[in-house]
This record gives structure tokens, sequence and C-alpha cells, in this order.
């Protein structure tokens, strides 16, 4: 056991095993992802922002954000820069959604979590450009809208609708994110909208 | 999906609009699109509110999102803030000592209840006394000479003043 410099998973290694690791990097082809705290720092808002929309829970959108950089960072050698860093870490964060989504257990938390995210903490940080007491009601109702009809889309929808209307993705970002096809993404997007038309126009009714 | 009204934009031609997906500017179409939005007030009205309320929720999400993960950063924990009073755990954690206690309880009620002696009553004074005097007892019982039946046979060469004869006895 050689002495470690305060790293513990050093002082636990062999120095043989630690100077085949550090050889292996050195062997490993550079990649963008070796700077980690650069990638983490540009693109950890746009990755917790989407698992927040999409789980609207803030616990477990920080656990799959973590683990989406993680992810990135194992397997690093396997970014063949065919796609943007962007694309390929929102890929990532895409399949650990929905492994996680599927499962009970996250069914009944959803329920259960007490850090899920209300509509009322949301329309909080609604911008108040127009300081009118009405358009502010109005913006209220149109944002208690789109989250009600959000969470009622299919799961595949919700995260097209996602991709498209907050992370403002074109339709080709989308598909190369998903791995669907464009008309797909784009038929999705229309059955969202029709949905959410819908309940503009029942909202409109009602008010009237 | 929207029934489309020969009057009004098809629900795919409003859709293409809000995806900035609308035909080329040069295009004829974007001209007909366009002058149809000049003209019907009810197309540019729905247009215009889709638009608002898309954007209200990407920027109230953006920035909801932007204030979370910076709690986070500065925390350094996830914000416990309405974790505790989530009646669904003071359920749960009442469900969780029920069900601790109950056997116990079980248990106990099928046990049937002694009745209390009085030694359990006694003082601890009167406690100590019983002990000594019991270990009195014990002491004088250990130190008693031992039994007749116990007692070794008389030596048969012993002289007879020690063993009276039978013909004393008689007498």
């Amino acid at each position: 056991m050689q002495p470690s410099n305060g790293d513990p998973v050093a002082a636990t290694m062999p120095a043989q095993v630690i100077s085949e690791v550090l050889t292996a990097a050195d062997r490993a082809p550079a990649t963008p992802f070796d700077d980690l705290a650069s990638i983490v720092a540009l693109y950890e808002q746009r990755i917790f922002r989407f698992l927040l929309i999409s789980t609207r829970d803030n616990d477990i959108a920080q656990t799959l954000t973590q683990e989406t950089f993680l992810r990135a960072w194992t397997s690093r050698t396997s970014f063949r820069e065919d796609c943007s860093i962007s694309t390929w870490l929102m890929r990532i964060a895409l399949n650990l959604l929905r492994d996680h989504t599927r499962t009970q257990r996250f069914r009944f938390w959803k329920r259960a979590s007490a850090a899920a995210v209300d509509v009322s903490d949301v329309s909080e940080h609604i911008p108040n450009r127009d300081s009118s007491p009405e358009n502010h009601l109005i913006a209220k109702e149109q944002l208690a809208i789109i989250w009600d009809t959000v969470a009622q889309l299919s799961r595949r929808q919700r995260t097209i609708f996602i991709l498209r209307f907050v992370e403002e993705l074109d339709l080709a970002e989308i598909a190369t994110t998903t791995g669907l096809p464009i008309s797909t993404v784009k038929s999705h997007l229309y059955r969202a909208l029709a949905i959410i038309r819908g309940r503009h126009n029942s909202s409109s009714k009602d008010t009237l | 999906m929207t029934p489309h009204l020969p009057d009004h934009l098809t629900h795919e031609e409003l859709c293409d609009i809000l995806l900035a997906r609308s035909p080329h500017p040069l295009s004829s179409d974007f001209g007909a699109l366009q002058q149809h939005l000049a003209n019907c007030s009810a197309c540019t009205t729905e247009l215009a509110n889709l638009r608002t309320s898309l954007s209200v929720f990407r920027q109230a999400s953006t920035s909801y999102a932007q204030q979370q993960l910076i709690q986070f950063h500065v925390a350094g924990t996830p914000t416990p803030s309405k974790t505790i009073l989530q009646p669904i755990y003071w359920a749960a954690a009442a469900a969780l000592c029920i069900a601790a206690v109950f056997p116990f309880t079980l248990s106990h009620r099928q046990t049937p209840t002694e009745p209390i002696s009085s030694a359990s009553t006694i003082q601890p004074a009167t406690t100590s006394q019983s002990d000594e005097a019991l270990l009195e007892e014990v002491n004088q019982e250990i130190s008693a000479p031992i039994p007749s039946p116990m007692q070794p046979l008389a030596d048969p060469t012993a002289s007879p003043a020690v063993t009276p004869s039978i013909s004393s006895q008689r007498n």
C-alpha cells in the first residue's frame, strides 16, 4: 500500500492499479468531457431544467442531473462528436428519465413526494413586465392551462413538447435526441398543441 | 384535433407557425397565410394567445428551474422545506409506531395476569431484614448437628460404659 495524497480512493488502491488506471487515462483519446467541470458549468442548467419540468420533482431532477454527468464521464470515450455535446447529454438524461419513470417506485413517490413542484410555485416566476394585476392573473391562468395539459400528455409527447417549447430545440435536434423520425416528432407536437388549443378554447368559453 | 374551418387556418397551419415551420417567406403559401392573419382577427387572437401561453410557460419554468438550481448549490442538499409537513409522512410514521407496538400489546393481553406478590410490595428495608433472617436460618441449618439416622455407627470395640448394655437398659 502506498501513501496516498489524501484521496480516499487512492488510499485503498494498490500503486500498481493506480498506475494502470493513469496509463489507461493517458492512452484514452481526449474528449470534451475530460474537462468535466466546464461541461457541468455550461450544461447543468439546461439538463436540470429539462429534468425538473419533466419529472416535476426537485429531488429526482437533481439526482438525475448528477447521474447524467456521471454517465457522460464514464462513457466519454463513446462520444463520437456526431452530435453536439448538448444533444448527447440530453440523450443520456432522456434515457435516465425513461428508466426512472418506468418504475412503480417512481409512481408511488411522485404521489407522495414533498419535493413535487406545484404550479403555484412556478407561477411566482411569471415575468412581471406588465404590472397590471389583470394581465398577471391572465398569465397565471394561461400557465395553469399549459401546466395541466403537459401533465396529461403521454410521456413521449411531454418530452417532445418540453424539448420544443422550453428548451427551444428545432425538430431535427429533437429527432436526434429522441431517436424518432422528424415526422413523428411533428405529429406528437401537433397532438399536444391540439390538446392545448382545446383547453384554451374551453377556458375562453367558460370566462365568457 | 380542432375541426377545420374553411375560413380559418387549419390546425397544421397554425402549428407550423407556432413551430416556426411556416412556408418559405418567398413562397405563395407564406403570402396567403400572412394575408389571412392580417384579415382574420379570430386566428390572429388565437395565435397570439397560444404564443403568449407557451412563452409564459417557458419563462416561468426556466426562471423556476434556475432558482431551484441556485438553491441546491447554495444549500448543498435538497431543500427539505415542506417535507416534514407532509401528512403522508406523519401517517407513515404513525403506522410504523402502531405496527411496532401492536405485537407487544397482543402478547401482553395473551399472558395471564399474575397476582401481585406480597414480596413486590415490601419495602426495601423489610426486604433486607427478611434476607438476613433467611441467611441466618440457612447458617443454622448448616451448623446443625448431623441428624441421628445419618450418624456413623457406634464402634463395637468401645467400652461398655459408653454404650449401655441391654441388661442395664432392662433394669
